[in-house]
């Protein structure tokens, strides 16, 4: 078992897991289940987490109430609750998932997100801030440009003033670091 | 002619001169100063302390900056990622050095310029005045009646004071338990609160709490001031434990340039010996230092061998 | 000295333009970083140390512990008008001020937080005054295996966090508890499930975590419902609570006032779970617990005197033997050293002006806090009317900037990201997400002392320490009887025919 905890090993297990993990939830989605199979993610993602973080306990020192102790305590109750919730999806004892929403818009709004945090590396905050509350007004539908323009603007001045100059955050500069 | 040549002379004076003075020229702008803690921390007084003092001996602006996290190592890495001009350095402990070790050597200690180790805090046995096991003889007959029951608090394991307990066990050839807390200050209140028998710390934690009291310290001779009467281990007749030491100083990356080196090691020498800063140092119950590059590297590669070897005996590091 | 000599020394330090203006300024600061997520009381202190350092002593703590005050009453403005609690014991008071601003009744939540604050941090700042060191001696008294007891006492309130949903809740706090055992083990020195990384040494970090569950959360819910136009709450009503209505609940807020108090001297133990617990406690008190959740004064009440009390409660140990008690604390002990002054015994004999300074400034600070209050909640009201197409960016751009404040790192955001798209998941199949932070912040409490205690005396200490086991038991039952009634619940449901079958 200690194979897994390290290295290859460790990514195998991880693999295998996420593998088996799509597996139950795909093969929920394609049977009559399908009602309840977007309920069955988050025990899966528990039960997943769970199992990577118990194969990495194995290289724990082992000593009386050693570092592993907890860390098992609120593993094997995880696993436990998640089984159940699991087993309730399985036998329609559970809410009925939400409708689907937007979710490619939400994609959209998490992608836009995540692309912001990359551009702080570079353009530095106060430029992708801008750019970012603009593109993200612009994308739930807000159409004044003034408004756009100055909501923008006074964020980049307020976190400018308050947070770099007067907290002294420093805040990542990227390009403009040689000209402030 | 005559006119001709002493004019060129002067401009040449003059041009050599505004060179060299250009060369000399450091800072030029304000200097970061990185601390590993959040501000009010015991590393953060420090550096500002160091600050004020150093504004008597220089203009250059020097402007604290906080980049906490895993104990010292974002911001030793935050130093190798900048560039080595001279324009940032970072106030240093001994315990960065146990991170550097528990975090598995992955910074090499010989790309940072030890520019100088500026203040030693000895280690001290310090326990609860209002408690009947007090004293250094009282600790080690309680030890030897609990036969390994006894119990030391101090901040994590792996650190600075655990190692120093585990050597005080070894020297004196008693057995105890190391209960470790999350910071010196929870650990001291179980001092207090009677849970432990012993702290291991230093003698700045004393000041201000009058139940505490320095047991032992770990130093050659004994301090002055408010620990006169506190007996060095060679008093108590424990041998090898005169010099157990948690250290302060300065680092930056490898490579500054000279003038800027020529910089430090002047405003180092000055602050070293300003009045104000050895009052501060001693009032704490510490020694003014002054050892610098060669020398201060040579300690850290010793304490990196004393981490990497302690870590391994409590099964922390492989 | 008595009591009435040490405040004409301690008032005499703050009469005069300078200090009110510091005090004035230390509320509004606080107020304002409490208001901002990311900056915690404990963030928004640090920040002003570098400030403090060229005041005298005095005026420098004073300004200080006026922030720190102001800051726990800041967090709940944003909790209330947009559900991101701006400091981590508002997460409490989300959880019924966010209903009231859904409901239009945006005024009754702030105004009751507000008052509930001044009162609580006015009960705390009292007992703080004349019981400090008798109190701190008993804090003391408490072991590893005391601690613990109550760690999971602050745990068994997720009973009361779960509306009916047992199951889900527990998984919810186990996943936090999870999480919080990631980083270096203070114990034992090892570091867990970092996989290699040193930014997981220290793990994750609480704030942005809170607000990625919190904020970030919602505004990807809303993503996903987006109908294309943004809307503007129709009615908000700026009205605050009826006297009829203080009344009903002034036993709430003093029952939670002095909870918060106590909880606050512990060491370790803090706002959050001063606020988790008496909100547990008034839930299981009051006439109306199914309001709870659903826009309850009551709750809003017990959440903010309890987190604003404790603030008095932490400064005990800190003051009477110098022993930090909160995070907050530890920048104030900084702070201090920074002055070269020592809190503890020896500086209520040898500086009387500077405690007793603090003191006399924390009650004058409740006042100004009550007064700039009432004035601003008029302002901060009408963030609610503006248009969610300009709110919802303008949340996010707060959360990153929030987070990376904390610590000034990029992983910290990160972690906010995707902490906001698990929150996304969990609202989305009906799992709290306050349980989360609960388990995030007893996580280490928990586990921390069980073990100290058990390598103290072994683990029959949890039954010959006579506290512990008491409270073990307390524990035990005030999270088994609530399981107990719904189980009732469900088996009634099922007998009766009906649609109402048993979903957990």
């Amino acid at each position: 078992m200690e194979y897994f905890s390290e290295g290859t090993g460790l990514l195998v297990w991880i693999l295998a897991l996420i593998l088996i993990a799509c597996g139950i939830y795909f093969g929920m989605r394609y049977s009559k289940m399908r009602d309840y199979s977007g309920q069955a993610i988050i025990p899966l993602i528990m039960i997943v987490l769970s199992l990577v973080l118990w194969v990495k306990t194995l290289g724990f020192p082992t000593e009386d109430a050693g570092p592993a102790l907890i860390p098992l305590l609120w593993i094997f109750w995880l696993i436990l609750l998640s089984v159940v919730i699991l087993f309730f999806c399985f036998t329609g004892r559970i809410d009925k998932d939400p409708k689907r929403g937007r979710i490619f818009f939400l994609g959209l709004g998490v992608g836009l997100v995540v692309v912001y945090y990359f551009a702080m590396d570079y353009l530095g905050y106060f430029i992708s801030s801008f750019l970012f509350l603009a593109t993200a007004m612009y994308m739930l539908s807000y159409r004044k440009p003034f408004t756009i323009l100055l909501v923008g603007t006074g964020w980049v001045l307020f976190s400018y003033l308050i947070f770099y100059k007067l907290l002294y955050i420093q805040l990542p500069l990227g390009l403009i670091e040689d000209f402030i | 002619m005559k006119k001709g040549c002493i004019a060129l002379l002067v401009t040449l004076v003059v041009i050599v001169g505004s060179f060299s003075t250009a060369i000399a020229k450091f800072p030029t702008k304000p200097i970061k100063l990185i601390v590993y803690t959040k501000p009010g921390g015991a590393i953060d007084v420090f550096a500002r302390k160091f600050t004020t003092i150093a504004a008597k001996y220089t203009d250059a602006t020097f402007v604290v900056v906080n980049k906490s996290g895993a104990g010292g190592i974002v911001a030793i890495k935050y130093i190798l990622s900048e560039k080595a001009d001279g324009y940032q350095f970072a106030a240093v402990t001994r315990s960065n050095v146990g991170k550097i070790v528990s975090s598995g050597n992955e910074i090499n200690v010989e790309d940072l310029d030890w520019m100088a180790m500026m203040v030693s805090d000895p280690e001290a046995i310090i326990t609860n005045r209002t408690s009947p096991i007090n004293t250094w003889e009282q600790i080690v007959a309680d030890a030897k009646e609990k036969g390994g029951d006894q119990i030391w608090v101090g901040p994590a394991a792996g650190g600075n004071d655990h190692i120093m307990a585990m050597k005080t066990w070894n020297a004196a050839g008693i057995k105890a338990k190391w209960i470790p807390y999350a910071s010196g200050g929870k650990a001291m209140a179980a001092l207090l609160g009677g849970h432990g028998v012993v702290y291991v710390g230093n003698p700045q934690d004393v000041i201000g709490r009058p139940d505490l009291k320095v047991a032992v310290i770990s130093n050659s001779e004994r301090l002055g001031g408010d620990f006169a009467d506190v007996p060095t281990f060679k008093e108590v007749g424990i041998e090898g434990l005169d010099n157990e030491i948690l250290w302060r100083g300065f680092m930056a990356k490898k490579g500054m340039p000279e003038e800027a080196k020529a910089f430090y090691h002047d405003l180092f020498d000055k602050v070293n010996n300003d009045a104000e800063w050895q009052e501060y140092v001693q009032r704490g119950g510490a020694v003014p230092l002054f050892d610098k590059e060669d020398k201060f590297l040579a300690t850290v590669k010793n304490d990196q061998i004393e981490f990497a070897e302690a870590l391994k005996k409590i099964g922390a590091i492989k | 000295m008595d009591l009435i000599e040490s405040f004409s020394i301690g008032f005499s330090v703050i009469l005069g333009w300078k200090p009110l203006l510091i005090i004035v300024t230390g509320v509004v600061f606080g107020i304002l970083a409490g208001a901002m997520p990311g900056l915690s009381p404990s963030t928004a202190v640090a920040l002003l140390v570098p400030f403090s350092y060229t005041m005298s002593p005095a005026l420098a703590l004073i300004l200080l512990t006026s922030i720190y005050i102001a800051s726990n009453y800041g967090g709940s403005i944003t909790a209330v008008l947009i559900n991101t609690p701006g400091t981590p014991s508002a997460a409490v008071t989300a959880m019924d001020g966010y209903p009231l601003t859904q409901q239009g009744k945006a005024g009754k939540g702030l105004g009751t937080a507000l008052v509930a604050s001044t009162i609580g941090g006015a009960v705390g700042v009292l007992i703080l005054i004349l019981f400090a060191v008798p109190l701190a001696r008993v804090a003391l008294k408490f072991s590893p295996a005391d601690y613990f007891a109550l760690a999971l006492f602050g745990l068994a309130t997720v009973a009361s966090m779960s509306r009916g949903n047992v199951l889900k809740s527990m998984v919810a706090i186990l996943f936090g508890l999870l999480i919080k055992t990631i980083g270096i083990d203070p114990i034992s020195g090892v570091s867990r499930f970092t996989f290699g990384n040193d930014m997981l040494y220290d793990g994750f970090t609480l704030i942005p975590a809170l607000i990625g569950l919190f904020a970030v959360s919602v505004v990807f819910s809303k993503f996903e419902t987006w109908t294309g136009v943004g809307r503007v709450m129709d009615k908000i009503d700026n009205k605050l609570p009826s006297l009829e209505e203080f009344l009903k609940i002034k036993f709430t807020i003093l029952r939670s006032s002095i909870i918060g108090t106590v909880i606050g001297i512990f060491p370790g133990a803090g706002a959050t779970i001063a606020a988790f617990i008496s909100y547990d406690m008034s839930k299981r008190a009051s006439k109306e617990p199914e309001k709870f959740g659903h826009g309850s004064l009551e709750g809003v009440a017990a959440a903010e005197s309890a987190n604003s009390s404790s603030v008095g409660g932490a400064l005990v140990p800190l003051l009477a033997l110098g022993i930090p008690g909160s995070a907050t604390d530890a920048v104030l002990l900084g702070a201090f050293m920074l002055h070269d002054l020592v809190p503890g015994p020896m500086l209520f004999q040898n500086n009387p002006e500077i405690v007793y300074g603090i003191f006399s400034a924390l009650i004058v600070a409740n006042i100004v806090m009550l007064f700039l209050g009432l004035y601003g909640n008029r302002l901060f009201i009408r963030v609610v009317s503006v248009p969610e197409s300009v709110m919802y960016p303008l949340i996010l751009a707060i959360a990153i900037i929030g987070s990376f404040a904390v610590n000034g790192s990029m992983f910290d955001v990160a972690a906010c990201i995707g902490f906001g798209v698990v929150g996304w998941f969990f609202k989305r199949y009906g799992y709290p997400v306050a349980p989360v932070v609960l388990g995030i912040v007893l996580g280490k409490m928990v586990e921390e002392n069980f073990r100290r205690a058990v390598m103290m005396d072994g683990y029959g200490v949890f039954y010959r320490d006579k506290l512990a086991f008491i409270v073990l038991l307390i524990a035990f039952f005030s999270f088994v009887w609530p399981l107990y009634k719904a189980w009732r619940y469900h088996r009634q449901a099922a007998a009766a025919p009906g649609e109402n079958e048993a979903k957990i």
